[in-house]
């Protein structure tokens, strides 16, 4: 559950239970007095109807009936009843209405002198009378139908301002609470586009409450220190790059000069060109960091163009020929109906070149015949797979796992030339494509690698 | 003797690719900044320039530019750091002929030089020009037109086109195609020749009523203008 929803919920319910409290205080006070109300008028009742029938000689029962029968207070559907000492029935007023009682009410009256109790709607109250040595008891039972139709006005109106107010502090919580939040809203979306290639990215920090602004305002200078921190690492190894590569230029420059100027013992020249080839592979190493700086840069993808693979392919055959004169490239291409277009990806050229021309060089380094065979399938509808296969020694479960990480050099590569680094960059630079490498052992025990590269659709 | 013209702002670097070309019988002058290297090329004549970008003074794209404005022919060959992936593109839009990253084996730089050199020595009447019915093929400039047309190829389809249209009609097999064009000398699909033979019809025959490339099965393709 979101923040906004959990405060909004904890804010209404808090609203609903205090309102409900207090509109069930309302209404049980009311009923009270409603009751006391209508118990004093009931009690008042009583006492008239005994005053005038035992102490009032001029009033005999009919007359107090014709009385009963004419008083303007006259409570609905009401019946009194009078008894004597010996509980018997000495009055009883006209009306029409009944009212349930028995012996034992009576003589609780007795010890009581009063007893008040409602049942199926009426309300009956029975008081003790005493004149002259004689005991009356008087019951009077009536309806409160004014006072309990006021009670049930009462209720509707809390049970609808209860319910009302509810959905509208509900309605209104929930509004605020996102008009209040909203901000952090849209931080989570600008953030979520931040990568590492994207750090100049600044949280909107005007027209924004006290502490959602000290956020935004925190997070932008977080990621200003980040965003320079990173720039600082990418010059580093750029400038470190190129501080090394005019020395090692160099070497390799005077070696290439110190060899052509031979003769040489024949053990001199294995030296010197063992010494060349790693000057060489020192400067793919070190133009393999300079371009892993390079990618890190923010413009980068604006130099992205349409390219042809096969092309790529051949020009990254060419590029591991000048060093490897030995190495056989075969060429595939496992579709008849092929489009020119279906060839081509969506990439920087010099990029993919160097991750090809990597894994072909690994192809001829590891491989016994210094041979590798590339495939180009059109694999799915909008992929193309480019597979780079080649006999060598099998590779453990656990090799093959770590066979992209940075400087690990598998069993194979005893005896080999090379940095470990070569692997990790072809998968940064396809991954920058959006393409996959994956490593798999073939029926024939062949290493195969099968990069995935989305396909573009022609353009108009 | 071959006459070059050197901006390189090491001095190490300098001094071992000069020792190089005198080994090849090239005379290498060398001069260390922009403004320097203008002054030299103003005062004699050479046959070949070779820049490095980062150097004081001008720096070799803006000495590149100014070479081109006043001599269009002289070949030009830069040789670039590897970070400049851009630079490479602003060279050639600046009129380089070609670039070499460094480090760069001193056997490719030579080579180069005397590819670059061997473009610009044919006079521009002479250059080699193949024509099959309505198609041109500027050889030198690798150009490829079909009714005056210009059809864009990439390299391997302007070699296989070349390689048909050097044949004179004749039928060449998948076989001798791949062996050709891919340097495949051993078992392979020979899929990859006929994918590229289709990608080429599809460049050059397509919009057109006749046309040149033509399947003998089970033999190979050739080219041939269907009037001839």
């Amino acid at each position: 559950m979101t923040l906004k929803r959990r405060i909004a919920i904890g804010v209404s319910l808090i609203f609903s239970i205090l309102l409900g409290m207090s509109e069930t205080f309302v209404y049980l006070s009311f009923a009270t007095f409603r009751r006391e109300e209508f118990f004093d008028r009931l009690e008042e009742k009583a006492l008239t109807t005994a005053r005038l029938l035992v102490e009032v000689d001029e009033v005999d029962k009919e007359m107090l009936r014709l009385i009963d029968k004419n008083t303007v207070n006259r409570l609905y559907n009401e019946k009194t009843l009078v008894f004597d000492q010996n509980y018997q029935l000495i009055y009883s007023s006209i009306d029409d209405a009944s009212v349930r009682w028995k012996l034992d009410d009576l003589k609780r009256l007795k010890d009581e002198k009063q007893i008040y109790r409602s049942e199926a709607g009426k309300e009956m109250l029975g008081i003790f009378y005493d004149f002259a040595r004689q005991d009356y008891y008087v019951l009077v039972a009536a309806e409160d139908k004014y006072g309990f139709s006021r009670l049930a006005y009462l209720r509707l109106l809390l049970l609808v301002t209860f319910l009302l107010g509810t959905a509208l502090v509900w309605l209104a919580t929930y509004y605020f609470i996102r008009r209040f939040l909203r901000p952090l809203d849209e931080f989570q979306e600008q953030i979520t586009t931040i990568t590492a290639n994207r750090l100049t990215i600044q949280l909107e920090e005007s027209n924004k409450s006290g502490e959602i602004r000290l956020l935004a305002s925190a997070f932008n200078n977080m990621l200003h220190r980040i965003d320079e921190s990173f720039a600082s690492m990418r010059e580093f190894t750029s400038n470190a790059s190129h501080e090394l590569r005019t020395p090692l230029t160099r070497i390799a420059f005077q070696l290439e000069n110190l060899l052509k100027g031979g003769p040489h013992p024949a053990e001199t020249t294995d030296v010197l060109q063992g010494v060349t080839r790693n000057v060489y592979q020192l400067s793919n190493m070190v133009n393999s960091l300079l371009l892993l700086s390079e990618m890190d840069r923010e413009d980068f993808r604006s130099r992205f163009r349409r390219e042809r693979l096969d092309e790529i392919v051949f020009a990254a055959h060419q590029h591991v020929r000048l060093s490897e004169p030995t190495f056989q490239m075969g060429f595939e291409i496992v579709e008849h109906d092929m489009d020119d277009h279906d060839m081509e990806v969506f990439g920087v050229r010099s990029l993919l070149e160097v991750a090809v021309a990597n894994l072909l060089r690994n192809a001829c380094m590891y491989s016994p015949d210094q041979r590798a065979v590339v495939q180009v399938e059109q694999t799915a509808p909008r992929e193309l797979t480019l597979r780079i296969s080649n006999a060598g020694k099998i590779l453990s479960e656990e090799e093959r796992i770590k066979l992209f990480e940075p400087f690990v050099r598998g069993s194979n590569a005893a005896n080999t030339e090379g940095s470990g680094l070569g692997l990790r960059i072809t998968r940064r630079i396809l991954e920058f494509h959006q393409a996959t490498i994956e490593h798999d052992m073939d029926d024939l025990g062949r290493h195969v690698f099968s990069l995935r590269f989305p396909l573009r659709k022609t353009s108009p | 003797m071959m006459k070059v013209l050197l901006l390189e702002d090491d001095e190490i670097l300098s001094r071992e690719i000069g020792k190089f070309l005198e080994t090849k019988g090239v005379a290498c002058f060398a001069v260390t900044d922009g403004d320097a290297f203008l002054a030299e090329f103003q005062r004699e004549a050479f046959d070949i320039c070779l820049l490095d970008i980062n150097v004081p003074g001008r720096n070799g794209l803006e000495v590149c530019q100014i070479i081109r404005q006043s001599d269009t022919t002289i070949p030009i060959l830069m040789l670039t750091a590897y970070g400049d992936i851009q630079d490479k593109t602003n060279a050639f839009n600046l009129g380089a002929d070609d670039y070499l990253v460094k480090p760069f084996h001193f056997d490719e730089l030579y080579l180069r030089m005397v590819s670059l050199l061997r473009r610009g020595a044919r006079p521009a009447g002479t250059a080699e020009l193949l024509a099959i019915g309505d198609l041109e093929i500027h050889v030198a400039d690798m150009q490829v037109k079909r009714a005056g047309k210009t059809i864009e190829l990439t390299p391997k389809e302007y070699q296989l086109l070349l390689l048909l249209a050097r044949a004179g009609g004749r039928t060449l097999s998948k076989q001798s195609i791949a062996e050709q064009i891919w340097d495949v000398h051993f078992d392979s699909n020979l899929n990859t020749v006929e994918v590229y033979i289709n990608f080429l019809r599809k460049k050059m025959d397509k919009g057109f009523d006749k046309k040149l490339i033509h399947t003998r099965p089970g033999f190979g393709y050739y080219l041939k203008s269907e009037g001839e």
